[in-house]
């Protein structure tokens, strides 16, 4: 996805849903995002990291540093309560917005 | 294996935020591009084919750190905690950092702000004429205020100069800035804290320009006058001490504007002589142009020569008599309570000093009071105008509130757009800016269009200012554009960020489904919005019962019986020079003679002199005692105004006479010397007694008030006349113990008005009188010509421009406050629509539904109007001096505006009551 303003806009959205079911590092999430999007959407790290650090800013997710066994030590996030109602509020008004989108736009026949 | 903290530190640079921020920062990038790069090994890439693909995971890594930055909390953007002074690369990259919080993006939120305005053009315009209007009555009355209160005297250091004033309260209850002359002589040395002291005194001559004499003002000035002042002449010299020594004192100073007039601005004036009342002055100096003190009409000065027993002898005569202002500069490092002192230390031993004069200081509990200059000058009219000035503070209130409220309303219609951008990644510190710069657009040109009509409104009420002391100097400068501009901006953020305050509540969810099923949101917007109205209710009846209370006061005067009856009466000030008219026998000789030949002009009813016309400014007093009457030891003199007047003049003002006999041709010089009083005077020393032909007498030992000789003046009592209200129909200005009349026929006066009462055209009367008197004496001007009625109207004026101000402002707050109420309740419906149609439904019938929106906006009205009581009782205090023969709570107006503010609003309601009434049941299955 090139579109910076596009990705602005969802980038929130997507890494809340990465962190729904578990806590995930940085790295994980960027590459679950690809392969669930079956590569449309990818991250790089200068776009990604600012994500995080300003959803952590705002109390949606946590950080906190483990260190397992064997290997380096990486900073793993999880939601919040406040972020995972503001999740299903993104999710809500996306899916209208999207739904409204493809209507208006003419992408599917809905 | 690569450094990747290092590679990351040097590449993101200092961030300016907290330094474990920052650690925290490092550590994770780094922790995240290690991770790629091993990713990449593991799937076989050589380690420079790796690295080079980490490096495309950062392309730009000045945009990293922005974007960090962005998501950064707003305390740790605004100023990060650490205790490190701020400075070099992190002081550089927090200023550029604060510089594109502020400013990035500004112009797009500008373009959208305009584009804003001209879309919804319904909330533009009424916002833009709501603060436009109240804006420029504040321009409008900042200017009368800034002009006449606030801005020192055009004097260097103006705020320096302090004024001396002698009051005598039980003779004269008014505050008064007069001093006697002995004070010019013991002031200088016993008050250090004051210098450069000077005196004047105001005076008219006849000067004689373009062939045409002119009673013109000037005033006599001490040396020291215009050092005190500061501003030397721009042409030859100021006065010397010799100049103020009797037999030098013929020199003259002249304005700009006569210098112009009378010399073309010769420079060669100086030197030359010009005649005042016919006698040769030389003139010694020409002041700048735009000098004005005291006076704006003042264009001459001669210098005060005091007489020989003025500067040496201290007697009751000397010590008591009042006649000159007396002012100075406070000396560097000197305050206004040291010079108080210093007076007060100087009077207690003066009191001690002259025991022939002690027992009248006491009784007339005199003191001296030392003033600011300019707020001694100002004092009859800054009252009224801080309170004009609060009246329009008011109305910029209840319409900002207006509009806040008008903003709240439409941001409920916004919520989508508004949440949408919130929900697309806008910071809510963004959309806050977005509406505050919104609302900034419209401020701004409200503002602008403010001062149009600030100027108008001055342009309207100019004659009025004209009028009031000080009213000359009112201009719309620089500093009330900025005022006004600048409020318009404050008021113009605090709307925005007042609309902003509603983000905190908002989100896209609610908004939608708000938007969709018409639910229960924004309880806390709708309590703000109805106490937003309570207040407006509040401050609208406060400003609509100041302004009832002075139409109440304006009313009570023009009721007020004046002693007189100025319809279709002219009067007109005349002047007899000393030198042409050296003694009684020419004095008299020349009144006869006037007073025949107006008396034969057509037209003419009747026609008398007075030295003191009603609502003029000259006249004198003197102190009076009844003959029979037993002064106690040491009681204080009584001083009422001494008018001489001519047989005709009572007849020509229509003034009553209430027993006993007018002046006539009987009291002539060498006849019984007569007098008339007035009931205030007749009351105070006979009560119920009747004084006709009972004698008066001048009391001239005032130790002993009785102790009479051969040099007393006695007078006979012949008639008692209706008192006259003769400065002011409020009675301020007035003496206590009204006023006695003598008859010119026996003390000839040189200063008189003629008062002719008419049954013709004033101006064609006037101009046969003119040519009468150019027949008489070619070279006497008449001066301050004006009607009787332009004389009430003038004493009326500032009350006028009070009542007139404070009527719009009252009425405008109130329809503002209308509006409010009638925004609230039709917010309020539409909110409900779907409530009301279940209970419709239900059965409710619409005349309930009726009653109970109706009912909401009654709760706010009478909640409002029960705050605006007690905001009158609190403010009523402030009203007293302005309101005349009406109590400042008086209950029948507060019940009266209250009931008209109550059906204003009632009327506010039913539009909103009715919409409600016919909601179809079906809206509540249909939204």
């Amino acid at each position: 996805m090139k579109d910076a303003a596009l990705k602005k806009g969802t980038a929130e959205l997507l890494v809340l849903a990465q962190l729904e079911q578990a806590p995930r590092h940085g790295y994980e999430i960027a590459r679950r995002i690809e392969a669930r999007s079956d590569g449309a959407v990818s991250f790089k790290v200068a776009s990604l990291y600012p994500v995080l650090y300003r959803l952590e800013n705002r109390g949606l997710i946590t950080g906190r540093w483990v260190e397992k066994a064997g290997q380096r030590r990486r900073r793993y996030y999880q939601l919040t309560a406040s972020g995972r109602k503001t999740l299903a509020a993104q999710r809500m008004s996306w899916g209208v917005f999207m739904a409204g989108v493809q209507r208006a736009a003419g992408l599917s026949h809905a | 294996m690569p450094d990747f903290k290092a590679y990351v530190r040097s590449g993101l640079g200092p961030s300016g935020l907290p330094s474990e921020q920052e650690i925290k920062i490092v550590d994770e990038l780094a922790g995240q591009l290690e991770e790629h790069y091993q990713a990449l090994l593991d799937g076989g890439r050589t380690p420079e084919e790796a690295w080079n693909d980490v490096q495309r995971e950062v392309p730009d890594w000045r945009a990293l750190r922005a974007s960090i930055l962005d998501g950064a909390p707003l305390v740790q953007r605004l100023a990060h905690p650490d205790r490190t002074p701020l400075s070099g690369p992190r002081k550089r990259a927090f200023v550029a950092r604060l510089g594109k919080l502020c400013g990035h993006g500004i112009i797009q939120d500008l373009r959208l702000g305009a584009r804003r305005a001209h879309k919804e053009r319904g909330f533009s315009l009424t916002t833009l004429v709501t603060l436009a209007v109240c804006l420029g009555a504040n321009a409008a009355i900042f200017t009368v205020v800034y002009s006449v209160v606030l801005r020192p005297l055009p004097l260097p250091d103006g705020e320096r100069i302090v004024a001396f004033a002698d009051q005598f309260p039980t003779v004269d209850p008014n505050f008064t800035l007069l001093n006697n002359a002995r004070s010019y002589f013991d002031r200088p040395e016993a008050v250090p804290a004051v210098e450069d002291q000077a005196m004047f005194r105001p005076t008219r001559r006849a000067i004689e320009v373009d062939d045409r004499a002119e009673q013109t003002s000037g005033l006599e000035v001490t040396a020291s006058f215009f050092n005190l002042l500061r501003i030397p002449p721009t042409l030859g010299r100021a006065f010397t001490d010799a100049d103020a020594e009797i037999g030098n004192e013929q020199k003259v100073i002249l304005s700009h504007g006569l210098w112009q007039q009378a010399y073309a601005a010769d420079a060669q004036a100086i030197g030359r002589d010009i005649e005042l009342d016919g006698r040769p002055f030389t003139i010694v100096g020409v002041m700048p142009a735009g000098f004005s003190f005291f006076d704006p009409n003042v264009q001459f000065w001669v210098p005060l020569a005091f007489t020989e027993t003025q500067r040496l002898v201290d007697s009751p005569t000397t010590r008591l008599t009042s006649g000159f202002y007396h002012m100075g500069r406070l000396s560097s490092g000197a305050d206004i309570a040291q010079a108080q002192a210093q007076v007060d230390v100087l009077n207690a031993a003066n009191v001690e000093r002259f025991p022939g004069i002690r027992d009248i200081w006491i009784n007339t509990r005199f003191h001296t009071v030392v003033v600011p200059l300019h707020e001694a000058l100002v004092r009859d009219v800054s009252g009224i105008l801080y309170l004009l000035w609060g009246g329009a503070a008011f109305v910029l209130l209840i319409g900002a509130l207006n509009i806040v409220n008008l903003t709240l309303a439409r941001s409920s219609v916004r919520a989508r757009e508004l949440a949408t951008r919130l929900a697309m990644g806008a910071s809510r510190w963004r959309v806050a800016r977005l509406l505050t710069v919104e609302s900034l657009v419209l401020a701004a040109a409200a503002g602008v269009t403010s001062l149009l009509i600030g100027g108008g409104i001055l342009h309207a009420i100019q004659a009025q200012i004209d009028a009031m002391p000080g009213g000359e100097r009112v201009r719309m400068g620089w500093t009330v554009m900025l005022f006004t501009l600048g409020g318009a901006a404050v008021v113009g953020t605090l709307i925005g960020l007042g609309s902003a305050a509603g983000l905190r509540t908002l989100s896209l969810n609610r908004a939608i489904a708000d938007d969709s099923r018409g639910g229960t949101r924004g309880r806390p917007t709708r309590a703000l919005r109805r106490s937003l109205v309570v207040g407006q209710i509040a401050i609208s009846f406060v400003l609509l019962v100041a302004a009832v209370l002075l139409l109440a006061s304006f009313r009570n005067l023009l009721r007020v019986d004046p002693g007189f009856d100025g319809s279709s009466v002219v009067t007109a000030g005349l002047s007899l020079p000393a030198q042409r008219y050296p003694d009684d026998m020419a004095v008299r000789a020349f009144t006869e003679r006037l007073l025949d030949a107006i008396r034969a002009v057509p037209g003419v009813t009747s026609v008398g002199l007075t030295t003191n016309v009603p609502m003029g400014t000259a006249g004198g007093w003197g102190p009076i005692i009844a003959a029979d009457y037993d002064a106690a030891p040491g009681e204080s003199v009584v001083s009422p105004w001494r008018i001489f007047i001519t047989p005709g003049y009572l007849e020509t003002m229509g003034t009553p006479l209430v027993r006993g006999r007018d002046f006539d041709e009987r009291d002539r010089a060498d006849a019984e010397h007569v007098m008339m009083i007035d009931e205030s005077l007749a009351r105070r020393f006979w009560g119920d007694r009747d004084p006709i032909g009972t004698r008066m007498y001048r009391p001239t030992n005032p130790e002993d008030l009785n102790q009479t000789d051969e040099n007393t003046e006695f007078y006979t009592v012949v008639g008692i006349v209706r008192d006259m209200q003769l400065r002011d129909l409020a009675g301020r200005g007035a003496r206590a113990f009204g006023a006695f009349y003598l008859p010119q026929a026996q003390w000839p006066q040189r200063t008189y008005h003629i008062a002719i009462k008419m049954s013709a055209a004033p101006e064609a009367v006037m101009e046969s009188v003119r040519a009468e008197l150019a027949a008489l004496d070619s070279q006497l001007p008449l001066y301050d010509v004006r009607t009787m009625t332009e004389r009430m109207d003038l004493s009326l004026a500032s009350r006028k421009l009070a009542l007139g101000l404070a009527a719009v402002f009252g009425i405008v707050a109130l329809l503002l406050a209308a509006l409010g109420i009638y925004g609230v309740l039709a917010y309020l419906v539409a909110q409900r629509r779907r409530e009301i149609g279940i209970r419709i439904a239900l059965g409710s019938s619409p005349r309930a539904v009726f009653q109970l929106v109706l009912g909401e906006g009654l709760r706010l009205t009478a909640v409002g109007l029960m705050l605006g009581v007690l905001g009158a009782l609190a403010v009523s205090r402030s009203l007293r001096d302005q309101v005349f023969g009406i109590a400042p709570t008086d209950p029948l107006v507060l019940g009266a505006v209250a009931l008209v503010s109550g059906v204003i609003a009632l009327f506010a309601c039913i539009s909103p009551a009715r919409r409600a009434a016919q909601v179809a049941p079906t809206i509540a299955l249909n939204e």
